[in-house]
């Protein structure tokens, strides 16, 4: 490849800005934001300064890819530190115009230092068969990847059981609450009661695998502590969880 | 036109490997690329197995490991590869091993320091500030540069802090590798050299999961590694030092920020080697290169200056390790102490004897072999000054294994050995080279292959032995629930009754738990775990007396305790670690049954404290009464 050195250092700086614009404009979440913001944080910033300080020609690809990655790495963490010493909060604004920056600076000051016009490179031969084992490593790794997924998440999911708890609210109130985490659509019946006499009954409480209800509710005044069961419909009147607290 | 700053230097004599590309080179390395995956792929379905509890997952993982390990290592040591298909090489083989952490825990964090990092990553992202309290570790808050780049990365990629931490550490493990190499490579003055150091290093009983957690010290060694390699590089430039000098710094600066003890590490080895270049030079009459003292001195400067910002959190963390671990060795010396036996488990649990004998055959190995890569190095010493360095830390390997001689300082010599192994790589790069390799070289046929496949062998020996040397047999693979049993006791229910904590329970308030829910509730939860003595007693013993009485009051009291998280799964089986508590668990390895399930329930009775939680086997008492009186 032939050309001039001071393009790739130039086209570091700009992708810098793009991706602190991009990061600032689009929300968490959108997948654009994550392909913008690996970069800043991972990539652009080292790569710029590492050919700031070592320009175009000096380093080879391995090496400017592990130096641009370790510089990075610094520079984030010395770049936190730095918002941090002068009292700015970190936060998405904060560390994308920071990280931003740097990469727009230190890739103007690369395209300056860059030297004139290096001689083409020879062209390398396109050979199939590394193409073919890479690919076939490629299928390996992801092969793993996926045993891996299946056997871990079918372990994660094994686990059945179901949250209830019962937290102090305002003005002696209780927050209830009931998580279901077995697997499946659960119906369950919440019952508070007080020394053995039932206060407030929660029927039909039905919740689909992961889904949380909560409700709070002001018991009346009196002595001894509030019971509250949780029962699963399917199983009869067997208690499942209970928890009990102090109301005054 | 310059020499290359970071270029592969010049191999000279027996040392001359990397410099042409071989008959071969290209093909060897993509072929050992497929069997390094392979070898992964039956990691993966080794850990598949574990996870169901299968009996062949444990052979299976040591001959994944192995067909990862072995191959590669025979390339290396031959002289057939390039020196680009060397460096491929070492970071396929970095890489390789660290995916083999990735497939173990690929759900959450579940080691004790990932935990603990967890936290201060979630404070960074929750207040916006640096250097809050880490109550698992004081030292974890001071030292973020781990964190702060997982906050930036997490924060605006929109990512989890555990995806965020993975590529973190991830790509710093890309850059040890590289950096590792270049480094030798160019003390050295051999890629060949280099490559063998690096496969040797693999063997540091800490490679494979210990600095590939998400922990400070994963990142701190590879920038470290990376600020010598720059800083070799600005001391052989000849035109302009200034850009790689700069480079070291930053890396260096980044370093120190970034985990303590690497730091301290580093200042030493760059000032004992900026001496011992000042020393050659003076002798040589040769001017004095400024970059190498100049990094040095801005190391030292930093190391010290942060310090001061880190103040009494890195003494709390290393003082009593260090001391006690000297301490525990004088004492044996003395004739005052008892040494600890190798190997030695809590009760109930045994190592396998076959992991011993490879455990320590793999240690004699090393031992027999140090003399001749000092010898090597000493009869190298002209080329490089930092040969005499690597030489020094090659030496304190013998001194590491003395301190494993007790309890107390097994953990130092464990921390030490990724430093150590670095001197001890290039030591034995440099003998094989000299001993070996120009006899390699006037034979042909079968003879100079069997040997290189013999040196494999003892290669793939001495990865498996550090292995079992550094990291207990419950820990290596995955597997089914167990109490007190490190990564083993991390599950679905506890991760996410601590994640509900972290929704519904006030962000800080003090908990008193047992070992595994102290973290989870620290990193999940964002509440503030608490341990210790109280009143002469481990606050532990709340857990652990027949009945809550005035004396568990006055300790939840005294240490504000808001919730008791009690799991009752501890009653289940005998604690793998010797311990169900924090460090001052008064019964640490004296466990001969489980916890009786009725010291567990005894909260159950207590009218002051309030049941707010159950998910079955976790509950949540909030002790507010308690305080209150």
């Amino acid at each position: 490849m032939s050309g001039s050195p001071r393009r790739l250092p130039l086209a570091l700086a700009l992708l810098g800005v793009v991706c602190a614009v991009l990061v600032l404009v689009l929300d968490a979440g959108q997948p654009v934001r994550a392909v913008a913001g690996v970069p800043l944080v991972l990539a652009l910033p080292g790569t710029a300064l590492s050919f700031c300080l070592w320009p175009h020609g000096r380093v080879n690809g391995a090496e400017r890819t592990a130096l641009s990655a370790g510089l990075s790495l610094a520079l984030a963490a010395l770049t936190t530190l730095a918002l941090h010493a002068v009292g700015i909060a970190l936060g998405t604004s904060s560390w994308a115009i920071a990280l931003g920056g740097e990469s727009l600076v230190a890739g103007l000051v690369a395209t300056a230092r860059a030297p004139g016009a290096t001689p083409p490179h020879p062209g390398r031969r396109f050979r199939l068969l590394p193409v073919v084992l890479a690919v076939l490593a490629a299928g390996l790794v992801g092969g793993a990847g996926v045993v891996t997924g299946i056997s871990a998440s079918d372990q994660r999911d094994s686990v059945h059981f179901s949250q209830l708890w019962a937290l102090h609210g305002p003005a002696g109130t209780l927050r209830l609450g009931v998580r279901n985490l077995e697997g499946s659509t659960q119906r369950y019946v919440v019952r508070a009661q007080r020394d053995g006499v039932g206060l407030r009954v929660w029927r039909d409480v039905v919740l689909s695998d992961g889904a949380t209800w909560t409700t709070t509710w002001g018991p009346r005044a009196g002595s001894g502590k509030v019971l509250v069961t949780l029962n699963r419909a399917a199983f009869g009147p067997s208690v499942y969880r209970h928890v009990d607290v102090n109301v005054p | 036109m310059s020499t290359g700053a970071v270029r592969a230097p010049r191999s000279t004599g027996a040392y001359a490997a990397g410099g042409p590309r071989s008959r071969s080179s290209g093909r060897a390395g993509w072929l050992l690329l497929v069997l390094a995956a392979a070898g992964l792929l039956v990691v993966a379905v080794a850990f598949a197995g574990a996870r169901t509890g299968a009996t062949w997952a444990d052979p299976l993982f040591w001959t994944g490991l192995l067909v990862i390990v072995v191959p590669i290592g025979f390339r290396l040591l031959g002289p057939d590869a390039g020196r680009g298909e060397r460096l491929g090489l070492v970071v396929v083989l970095g890489l390789t091993l660290y995916a083999v952490k990735v497939l173990h825990s690929p759900l959450w964090f579940t080691n004790h320091d990932e935990l603990g990092q967890y936290r201060t990553t979630d404070d960074i992202l929750v207040t916006g500030h640096l250097l809050s309290v880490n109550p698992v570790v004081g030292a974890y808050a001071k030292y973020p540069g781990l964190e702060s780049a997982t906050a930036a990365l997490a924060r605006l990629t929109g990512l989890g802090i555990f995806p965020s931490g993975l590529v973190v550490v991830g790509l710093a493990r890309l850059v040890l590798s590289v950096a590792l190499f270049a480094f030798v490579e160019r003390v050295a003055r051999s890629a060949r050299v280099a490559g063998i150091a690096a496969l040797v290093y693999t063997a540091n009983p800490n490679f494979l999961f210990f600095d590939a957690q998400y922990a400070y010290e994963s990142l701190g060694i590879a920038l470290a590694a990376a600020t010598l390699w720059t800083t070799v590089a600005a001391r052989g430039e000849e035109d302009d030092r200034r850009g790689p000098a700069l480079g070291a710094l930053i890396l260096a600066a980044g370093t120190i920020v970034t985990h303590h003890v690497t730091s301290y590490a580093l200042a030493v080895t760059l000032v004992i080697w900026a001496l011992t270049d000042l020393v050659r030079r003076r002798r040589a009459r040769r001017p004095v290169a400024w970059a190498l003292p100049l990094v040095a001195l801005g190391t030292v400067v930093g190391v010290v200056a942060w310090a001061f910002v880190a103040g009494s959190s890195t003494q709390g963390e290393l003082g009593p390790v260090v001391r006690g671990a000297f301490s525990a060795v004088f004492d044996v010396l003395r004739g005052t102490g008892q040494s600890k036996q190798p190997f030695s488990t809590p009760p109930g649990f045994a190592d396998p004897p076959l992991e011993r004998v490879v455990g320590l055959t793999s240690v004699g190995l090393l031992l027999v072999t140090l003399p001749f890569g000092l010898l090597a190095v000493v009869r190298e010493r002209r080329r490089h000054a930092a040969l005499l360095v690597l030489g020094l830390a090659a030496l304190a390997y013998p001194a590491t294994l003395a301190l494993r001689l007790t309890t107390a300082g097994t953990e130092t010599s464990n921390r030490a050995s990724e430093f150590v192994f670095v001197g001890l790589g290039a030591a034995l790069g440099l003998a094989v080279l000299r001993w070996l390799a120009p006899r390699w070289q006037r034979r042909r046929g079968v003879r100079p292959m069997a040997g290189r496949g013999l040196l494999a062998a003892v290669a793939g020996l001495l990865f498996v032995g550090g292995l079992i040397v550094g990291w207990a047999p419950y820990a290596r693979l995955p597997g089914r629930y167990e109490p007190a049993a490190a990564a083993r006791s991390v599950e679905a229910e506890g991760v996410l009754d601590a994640r509900w904590a972290g929704t519904f329970l006030p962000r800080r308030a003090v908990i008193l738990s047992d070992a595994t829910n102290d973290l989870l509730y620290a990193a999940y939860g964002g509440l503030d775990p608490q341990g210790g003595q109280i009143f002469g007693r481990s606050a532990f013993e709340v857990f652990l007396a027949p009945r809550f009485g005035k004396g568990e009051r006055a300790i939840l009291s005294a240490l504000k305790v808001r919730y008791l998280v009690v799991d009752r799964r501890l009653s289940l089986a005998l604690p793998r670690t010797g311990r169900y508590f924090g460090t001052s668990d008064p019964r640490a390895g004296q466990y001969q049954e489980p916890l009786e399930p009725q010291l567990l329930a005894k909260f159950d009775h207590v009218p002051a404290l309030d049941r707010v939680f159950s998910s079955g086997d976790v509950i949540v008492y909030d002790a507010r009464r308690v305080l209150a009186r």
